[in-house]
């Protein structure tokens, strides 16, 4: 706009400018120097005064209807002279509208009007009886001075006007230059071109050259030159304004982005003449251009910069890991949010290093002070510690080091994370195979896992122990087969070819140590495949030595156990037996003593005595049958007397009755004498006795339901050179009356377990030169049975005491 | 010498019971067998019997509970007790009546002298 005002200054026609509500904005030079009026004066409503005041109402009505119409107006309008005469003009009032279509400024243009009253007034005064000759030659003569007062009038305005122009002229260029706005005018029909100097610089034509349309045309850019041509060629037919931005392509391949607006000179309304201004815009697109660009860079910048900060968040929040920095000049403290939330602190907290300090656990806070201190110092810090917090203790690890590029101001960035978890779960670890190495020493099992790609096998420690080799020491199949008993290398073969099919394998199998000493070992395999796929043998290997000899001790105890309880039930068989002797030897006695007494009378009677006699073979033979059935039954020597350790005889008659004082729910005390002396004895026939008594016992609290059933077995050493052992029951008890008769053999004739009774188990300990007597518990309810043995006595006197 | 002369045998082994009658007849005695204690308690002799051998370990009613039975119905008749084992007849002291206890087996001469003892005392009991 700047350049079109400057345009109505130095216009030497009479032409100014207004907004639509009638204030002038601005006047040219001609309309100022015809009015006689300043600028300043002209301003606003000034102008009002240079119009006839009788036709300042029409002009102000065409005003209105071109502002609201749009449309070019025309009015005629006297106007004040400088020396106060007026004269008539036709004021043509052409609108301006932005591109919406809204009238924003008029720019009026005055044309003269040739004053014909002045004339005809004249002639009135040279009087109306003047001939038509006079008429004519004043006529003339008026004529001709007016034209001569016309040229003079004319003339002096072009002289004015001239040096008026040229310093427009110079103005114009200068502004044009500065403006970068190059003007034109263009007759079409001629295609006559003319450019301003700027014109020529913006468009890099020679200056010297005349420009044609053409010539135009070929600057214009490719992809604007459609356009270009359009808008034109609208224009032209219509006749019409136009304004158009366009690129033209300069002989050195430079684009430069113009903008023109062109009028077409109404003056010359026969003829398509048109001016134009046009301004060169490059630097302009090249901002806007650049500033656009910026912005979105800006903004991909700012987007990237958001979706980093949510990355880092969600990576902190993730990996339990915030962030801070520290300036240590001004003590300022940034913390991320991820370390709040470690901190379990409210994200507005002021953070100071005082307040982290009063979280830190206080046998941490001189590690937490040496650590601010490094840091200040420069140094790079790598810590762990731990905070209290709501009550509870988290374990974090800091690290962090001065930012060197910060300059004068020493930064410090670092990061804590929350290592509880892991701590937690790293003590666990420790813990769970301390325990586990624990477990393996206790249950003297060792683990192995052997993979069979590489051939590599790991040991335990305790497998080490177990198989007595240098711990940590290479182990190869090899070297296991070299320490496995000869008649067990089959089983370990086998075992191989298992785990390399996959299969899982358990075997029984013993090694042999470099003492010569055998260990018997249980061997439990799993093959796998692990995340890699590759084929691995997992297990464990028990060393169950103790256990396998203690259960061939077993063994042999129960078969020498079971052999004695046949015995003794032949025991009880025989007296039945000597019972069923005694008969025929009673009536063959008797009946010998018959016979003799019928001989010897003074008249014997033999008949009656050979009957007697044969009685007595007859009976003699049933008695030496009942002795071949007894001898027949009695086909195992008997065992010879030796040294007894009651307490061990005790333990194994507990582990041989385990199951059954189990099954029926009874809660075994033994308490068993240190320093028991040893008895001689039959060992299998005192076992009998303390089966029998605890199997008894155990009877006897089949029934009990409302209290422990305790079975308390105690051996202790008596002031009499004597060892006793009692079992004590807690179950129905004994009648005080009655406990004799529980040794009777009438009276214990009642067979379970092992078929003994109480009058055997008596007959077996008075063997032993000892005494078996029952008692009801003074102090609760059930029975105790005692036995008692001297231990000192020589064992010929146990000898015939056995034949039971 | 009392009334009462009979001497009973209660023992369930038959060839007792068959020898030992023989051999008190034998001596001039007047004896019968009976083979239970159940037996003996049932027949017409039991009013005429001075002495009573009586075996301990029987079928049913043994020896001790026959003498109990006995001293319940008020009839005394000494007793001569015959075991074949060597058990305990479970008192330390000898009920009344009881004249002694013969092992089996015992000779002609301990059991006449029992028998004999024990048809005394019936007398003076008489």
């Amino acid at each position: 706009m700047e350049h079109e005002l400057s345009l109505v200054h130095v216009l030497p026609r009479m032409v100014w400018t207004a907004s639509p509500n009638g204030h002038a904005e601005c006047a040219g030079a001609g309309w100022l120097d015809f009015t006689g009026l300043a600028p300043e004066a002209a301003a606003g409503d000034g102008w009002r005064c240079a119009v006839h005041s009788d036709d300042i109402g029409a002009l102000l009505g065409v005003w209105r209807a071109t502002v609201d119409s749009g449309s070019p107006g025309e009015i005629g309008a006297r106007m004040r002279r400088n020396d106060g005469t007026y004269h008539r003009f036709l004021l043509r009032l052409c609108p301006l509208t932005d591109t919406t279509g809204a009238v924003v400024r008029l720019c009026i243009l005055h044309s003269l009007i040739p004053d014909r009253s002045t004339a005809a007034t004249r002639a009135d005064e040279c009087g109306l009886d003047t001939n038509i000759e006079d008429i004519k030659r004043a006529d003339a003569d008026l004529r001709a001075h007016r034209l001569a007062a016309e040229r003079a009038q004319a003339d002096s305005v072009l002289i004015a006007r001239e040096a008026e122009l040229r310093r427009a002229n110079q103005y114009l260029s200068i502004a044009q230059r500065l403006s970068h706005t190059g003007s034109y005018s263009r007759d079409v029909a001629t295609d006559e071109q003319t450019l301003s100097e700027e014109m020529y610089r913006i468009c890099e034509f020679d200056p010297k050259e005349p420009v044609t349309h053409e010539m135009v045309l070929n600057r214009i850019h490719p992809e604007d030159l459609e356009m270009f041509k359009e808008m034109q060629r609208r224009a032209l037919a219509s006749g019409s304004d136009f304004d158009m931005t366009y690129r033209m392509v300069m002989p050195s391949g430079a684009v430069k982005h113009l903008r023109s607006s062109s009028q077409r000179l109404t003056e010359l309304p026969d003829r398509l003449v048109y001016v134009g201004a046009t301004q060169d815009i490059t630097q302009w697109k090249l901002a806007e251009a650049a500033l656009r660009s910026n912005e979105a860079e800006l903004r991909r910048a700012n987007d990237d910069l958001l979706r980093a900060y949510r990355h880092i968040a969600e990576a902190q929040r993730l990996s339990n890991t915030g962030s801070f920095t520290l300036d240590f000049s001004k003590n300022d403290l940034y913390w991320s949010e991820e370390l709040y939330r470690i901190f379990e602190l409210d994200p507005s907290t002021t953070i100071t290093l005082d307040l982290v300090k009063g979280m830190v656990h206080p046998e941490d806070v001189p590690a937490y002070l040496a650590a601010v201190e490094g840091a200040a110092a420069g140094l790079t810090i790598d810590f762990a510690y731990r905070i209290v917090t709501n009550g509870h203790i988290k374990h974090l690890r800091a690290v962090g080091h001065r930012i060197e590029h910060a300059g004068d101001r020493p930064m410090f960035v670092g990061a804590v994370q929350d290592v509880t978890e892991s701590r937690l779960a790293e003590n666990a670890l420790r813990q769970g195979e301390a325990l586990l190495t624990q477990a393996e020493a206790v249950s003297e099992t060792g683990s192995f896992l052997w993979d069979l790609e590489s051939g590599d096998i790991r040991w335990s420690d305790e497998l080490y122990r177990i198989f007595e080799f240098e711990p940590h020491s290479l182990i190869t199949l090899a070297r296991i087969a070299g320490s496995v008993h000869p008649d067990d290398r089959s089983a370990m073969e086998e075992m191989i070819g298992r785990a390399h099919a996959g299969l899982d394998s358990e075997y029984f199998h013993r090694i042999c140590l470099s003492g010569g000493s055998v260990r018997y070992l249980h061997f439990v395999a799993r093959s796998f495949r692990d995340e890699a796929r590759q084929l691995r043998y997992l297990g464990t290997v028990q060393n169950i030595t103790e256990r396998t000899l203690a259960e061939e001790a077993f063994d042999r105890v129960r078969s020498e156990l079971a052999h004695a309880a046949r015995a003794m039930s032949l025991g009880v068989l025989t007296a039945s037996i000597a019972h069923e002797v005694n008969q025929p030897l009673t009536s063959l006695v008797t009946n010998a003593g018959t016979c003799i007494r019928v001989l010897k009378g003074p008249e014997p009677d033999v008949q009656l005595a050979l009957t007697m006699a044969q009685r007595t073979i007859r009976d003699a033979n049933r008695a030496s049958d009942v002795i071949r059935r007894l001898r027949a039954m009695f086909s195992r020597k008997r065992a010879a007397t030796e040294e007894v350790d009651l307490n061990e005889a005790t333990r194994e008659v507990l582990a041989l009755s385990g199951s059954t004082l189990q099954s029926a729910r009874i809660v075994i005390r033994a308490r068993l004498a240190e320093d028991l002396p040893k008895i001689r004895g039959d060992r299998v026939q005192l076992q009998q006795v303390i089966l029998n008594l605890v199997l008894n016992a155990t009877d006897a609290m089949r029934s009990v339901n409302d209290r422990r059933r305790h079975l308390t077995i105690v051996t202790s050493c008596g002031g009499r050179r004597e060892v006793s052992l009692s079992v004590r029951d807690s179950g129905t008890g004994v009648e005080s009356g009655n406990v004799e008769r529980l040794f009777d053999a009438f009276y214990t004739t009642k067979s379970e377990g092992m078929g003994i009774g109480l009058s055997i188990s008596r007959s077996i300990i008075q063997g032993h030169a000892g005494r078996l007597w029952a008692a009801p518990n003074g102090d609760g309810p059930g029975a105790t049975f005692t036995f008692s043995i001297p231990w000192d006595l020589a064992a010929s006197n146990t000898e015939d005491a056995k034949e039971v | 010498m009392g009334t009462r002369k009979l001497v009973s045998v209660v023992d369930d082994d038959e060839f007792v019971r068959e020898a030992l009658p023989d051999l008190l007849r034998s001596y001039g005695l007047e004896a019968l067998p009976f083979g239970s204690a159940e037996d003996f308690l049932a027949s017409e002799h039991l009013g005429r019997t001075g002495c009573l051998i009586l075996d301990v370990s029987m079928p049913g009613m043994s020896g001790p509970d026959l003498q109990i039975e006995l001293a319940e119905r008020k009839i005394n008749i000494p007793i001569v007790f015959i075991t074949a084992n060597t058990d305990s007849l479970g008192w330390e002291v000898p009920p009344s009546g009881t004249v002694a206890c013969l092992t089996k087996p015992f000779s002609d001469a301990a059991i006449l002298e029992a028998v004999n003892s024990a048809l005394e005392m019936q007398g003076h009991l008489e």
